[in-house]
């Protein structure tokens, strides 16, 4: 843990004694060069260019009611955004800057050839020029909102003049721009939703078109229910089985007519007759009268009530849907309770049929079963009647469920198609209605535009150039200088040691001789020598002080040719008028 | 602070009162045991030497200083502080070198010093002056400070005294050695400046015969004998004079003086055979920090 060198300390302390002794011995070789260093530098930084900014701040504002427009509708080719993000480029940036100096005529001087166009060296200097200005120029954004900003170009330049109209072309360049720009972009934006609203109307009326022509070719099935369809089917097989159930009553009732007919006829023979035989008298038969039966008619109603009510419910409901499963168990139950009433009931028989008629002198008894039997021929006919129009609705039946069966797969495969036109329809409506509303919109932007509503700019501050350079700084000219002095005298420091060739320690004579150190006597200092010394000391002082008090006064001077030019100036106009108010204002 | 000016009023004190009683045994304070010739000569003795041919004759002797020490003191250079006293921290440190001077020589070989530099102005005069007035502290050596930079005389203008007549006249003849022996209030330093060297040749006059017989007087004369000579990367003075002298002390200055030149100068002295003794610092700015204390002790008073 011994960490401590003594040699290592003693070295230490060696240099540190050769470094106090060389201050000591040169200090006059440091401050002397040190000082006029100091004073060259300061005098040289009045040949440094003073750069001057020229600075001009301009308002872009838009109107509250148009702001709000714009951020109602994401689809706004007219976006505040847009012209924050591309503010940048649109000030400063290459094509901007080469416009304004183009407008400015500041390339007039560079070469071109005989045609009047730059020649290559022309082009490279105005890019140098362009670049140059480029880099330099700053944009800075206040308010930094969508509708409002405060915008300053500041641009540094050894040239006040130049930068003053560099800075107020580059403004009223991007003010005429932006203008402009949005007005074509509002008209071109107007340009476009209108194609699109007529193209978008066009395909609405072909999509209505094909719809139509698709109900046209599917007459009495709604392609948007093949559902109901397959239950039309249904309930035309429900009707078939009971017109057929109806066929095989009438003819049973028929079967029951003409037997009774038979008896009837047999009954009728007369035994007095010269052969014989029984003498059929026909005997009109008055039909059984009927009448509606009002409990078919109430379950008819009731199924037709229950199909409408699936037609409205298979447009927004699906066959899994429980009401639609409900609605069909109904139906059924109503479709086959309708199938077990007859459609019609015996009505009350009338007065005239019950009176008894005689005739050809039958007797009242005959004449009763001449009656009967003329009423169930009359019966049969009714019955064979029925039963050829109920053949006739039972085959027209048939043909339906055939047709139906035959085109529900049809139906099926175009019910996909028929909706997916559909969806297209009220998809393209919903887009008619969205451009006619960026339509309606673009129209009032533009006319914002054209009452001057719309974007609008103000130039708050005109351009101005600073008062006082911006370049280069003050403190770090003074410094800067002040470390020449400083690294001036140094380098003389340094160069005087490395070639003083003398002897500076007893060690030193020992090595370089090789011969017995007698006696080191110190300096003799006599009253001639010391006031020799005194002389030189106060001939250092003055000059040290003189040197000094200059670098001051050109430290002032610096001070006052970047902070307060206007008095620089007036201290440089008049040198004697200044010095005479410095020694009045003295003591 | 008070303690500090009272340890310099003492030192003070302490100073004068020993040059006062200069000439006296200084026994416990020396640092090496002078050789016996350099101490009590008899004029035979002396006139036994030639010095160029010249006779020395007892009429020849060394005149004694013209100026007490305080008038002495006012006309030195203040760059001569071991004189002045003013920095006793500085005082210590060319005493310091007196000391590593003598440790390095302990029989007392090496008793004429040539002390030279790369370049002007890196202390070469200063510190043969300076080191010349701390080696006279001790009471037994004779010390002679030697100004042999005839391009550059400064020697005899630091101590405040006379420029001529010097080691020139003597070289070219027109003088005794003891004629230009300059006494200074303190007893045992003297000095010879350079003398008047209008018109002569430095390189040949150093190279004469008469130039080694001189150095050879010289040393038997004096403890020590410190040479202030020419910058050697300037001229040649400098290695004749190293080799005439027993041994030559380098200065450098710190901050000042060049790395390349100074290896340059060394190893051209190497090759001349010359006895490098050692290099002095001068100018050092961290050496007050290493004698922080000992400037505190010397300018204690002394017990």
């Amino acid at each position: 843990m011994n960490d401590f060198d003594p040699q290592a300390n003693q070295d230490v302390r060696h240099m540190l004694g050769e470094a106090l002794g060389i201050a000591r011995r040169r200090c006059w070789v440091f401050i002397i060069p040190a000082a006029a260093g100091a004073l060259v530098a300061l005098v040289y930084t009045f040949t440094y260019p003073r750069v001057y900014t020229a600075r001009t701040m301009f308002e872009r504002r838009d109107s509250l009611v148009l702001s709000n427009l714009i951020h109602s509708y994401q689809y706004s080719p007219y976006s505040f955004a847009k012209l924050q993000q591309s503010i940048y480029v649109d000030l400063k940036g290459y094509k901007a800057i080469e416009r304004a100096v183009e407008d400015l005529g500041l390339d007039k001087d560079l070469p071109r050839d005989e045609k009047g166009e730059l020649t290559e060296a022309g082009r490279r200097m105005k890019q140098a020029m362009v670049n140059k200005c480029a880099g330099q120029c700053e944009v800075y954004l206040q308010e930094k909102s969508d509708a409002h900003d405060i915008i300053t170009i500041v641009l540094p330049s050894k040239d006040p003049v130049f930068a003053t109209e560099l800075v107020t072309k580059l403004r009223d360049n991007y003010i005429k721009n932006v203008q402009e720009r949005i007005t074509k972009l509002l008209t071109n934006a107007q340009e476009y939703f209108q194609k699109e609203l007529d193209k978008k109307r066009t395909q609405v009326g072909g999509l209505e078109a094909e719809l139509v022509q698709f109900r046209s070719q599917f007459v009495g099935i709604d392609p948007a229910d093949p559902e109901g369809a397959v239950n039309r089917v249904a309930a035309l097989r429900i009707q078939k089985q009971n017109l057929k159930r109806r066929i095989e009553e009438l003819r049973v009732e028929i079967a029951s007519n003409e037997a009774s007919l038979g008896k009837i006829s047999t009954a009728t023979t007369q035994p007095g007759t010269d052969d014989g035989k029984l003498k059929v008298v026909s005997v009109r038969v008055a039909p059984v009268p009927t009448k509606p039966n009002p409990a078919h008619a109430e379950k008819k109603g009731r199924i037709l009530q229950i199909e409408k009510q699936l037609l409205e419910m298979k447009m927004t409901m699906t066959e899994e849907h429980p009401q639609v499963r409900r609605l069909r168990q109904r139906l059924a139950y109503f479709a086959e309770e309708l199938s077990r009433t007859p459609a019609t009931i015996p009505g009350p028989r009338s007065s005239g049929a019950t009176a008894e008629r005689t005739a050809g002198g039958l007797t009242p008894e005959q004449r009763v079963r001449q009656h009967e039997i003329a009423r169930t021929q009359a019966a049969l006919r009714s019955l064979k009647r029925d039963i050829a129009k109920t053949e006739r609705e039972l085959k027209a039946v048939d043909e339906r469920i055939t047709r139906y069966d035959a085109e529900k797969d049809t139906v099926l495969e175009r019910r996909e198609e028929f909706l997916r036109r559909q969806s297209d329809l009220a998809t393209t409506r919903g887009d008619l209605e969205a451009e006619l509303k960026r339509c309606n919109y673009v129209g009032q932007l533009i006319n914002a535009e054209k009452n001057k509503r719309g974007l609008t700019f103000t130039v708050l501050e005109n351009t101005q150039v600073s008062t006082k350079p911006v370049s280069p700084k003050v403190g770090r000219l003074i410094t800067v200088s002040l470390g020449f002095g400083v690294m001036v005298g140094l380098g003389c420091v340094v160069l005087l040691e490395l070639l003083d060739r003398t002897f500076r320690s007893v060690s030193q004579v020992g090595s370089a001789l090789q011969l017995p150190i007698l006696q080191s006597i110190g300096e003799i200092i006599t009253p001639e020598l010391r006031r020799r010394r005194m002389a030189r000391q106060v001939a250092m002082h003055a000059a040290a002080t003189v040197l000094i008090a200059l670098v001051c006064a050109a430290s002032g001077l610096v001070y006052l040719s970047l902070e307060k030019p206007q008095e620089f100036e007036r201290i440089k106009g008049n040198p004697g008028l200044v010095a005479r108010q410095l020694v009045g204002s003295g003591p | 602070m008070g303690r500090i000016a009272e340890a310099l009023r003492k030192a003070e004190q302490e100073r004068t009162t020993t040059f006062a009683a200069s000439g006296a045994a200084a026994s416990g304070v020396g640092l090496m045991d002078p050789p016996a010739e350099a101490t009590g000569r008899s004029d035979e003795d002396v006139a036994r030497h030639t010095t160029g041919g010249v006779a020395m004759t007892s009429d020849d002797q060394v005149r004694p200083a013209a100026f007490d020490h305080a008038t002495w003191v006012g006309r030195a250079s203040a760059s001569l502080v071991t004189l002045h006293g003013r920095d006793s921290m500085l005082v210590e440190q060319y005493r310091a070198l007196r000391t590593r001077l003598a440790s390095q020589n302990p029989r007392a070989r090496s008793r004429v010093l040539a002390i030279t530099s790369s370049t002007s102005g890196e202390g070469k005069t200063v510190t043969t002056a300076n080191l010349g007035v701390v080696m006279a502290e001790v009471k037994h050596h004779r010390v002679l400070v030697l100004d042999a930079d005839f391009r550059h005389t400064a020697l005899a203008r630091l101590f405040g005294m006379k420029a001529k007549p010097g080691l020139a006249e003597v070289l070219k003849g027109q003088a005794l050695i003891e004629q230009i022996i300059q006494a200074t209030p303190m007893s045992n330093l003297e000095l010879i400046s350079a003398g008047d060297t209008s018109g002569i040749n430095p390189a040949e006059l150093l190279n004469s015969k008469r130039a080694a017989a001189v150095f050879d007087d010289l040393r038997d004369r004096y403890s020590y004998v410190l040479v202030d000579t020419p910058p050697s990367s300037d001229v040649a003075d400098a290695g004749v004079l190293g080799q005439l002298a027993d041994g030559v002390v380098v200065i450098i200055r710190m901050g000042k003086t060049s790395q390349p030149v100074v290896k340059q100068m060394v190893q051209t002295l190497q090759a001349s055979q010359v006895n490098l003794v050692g290099c002095v610092l001068t100018g050092a700015a961290d050496s007050s920090s290493q004698y922080n204390y000992y400037s505190d002790y010397a300018s204690r008073p002394s017990d």
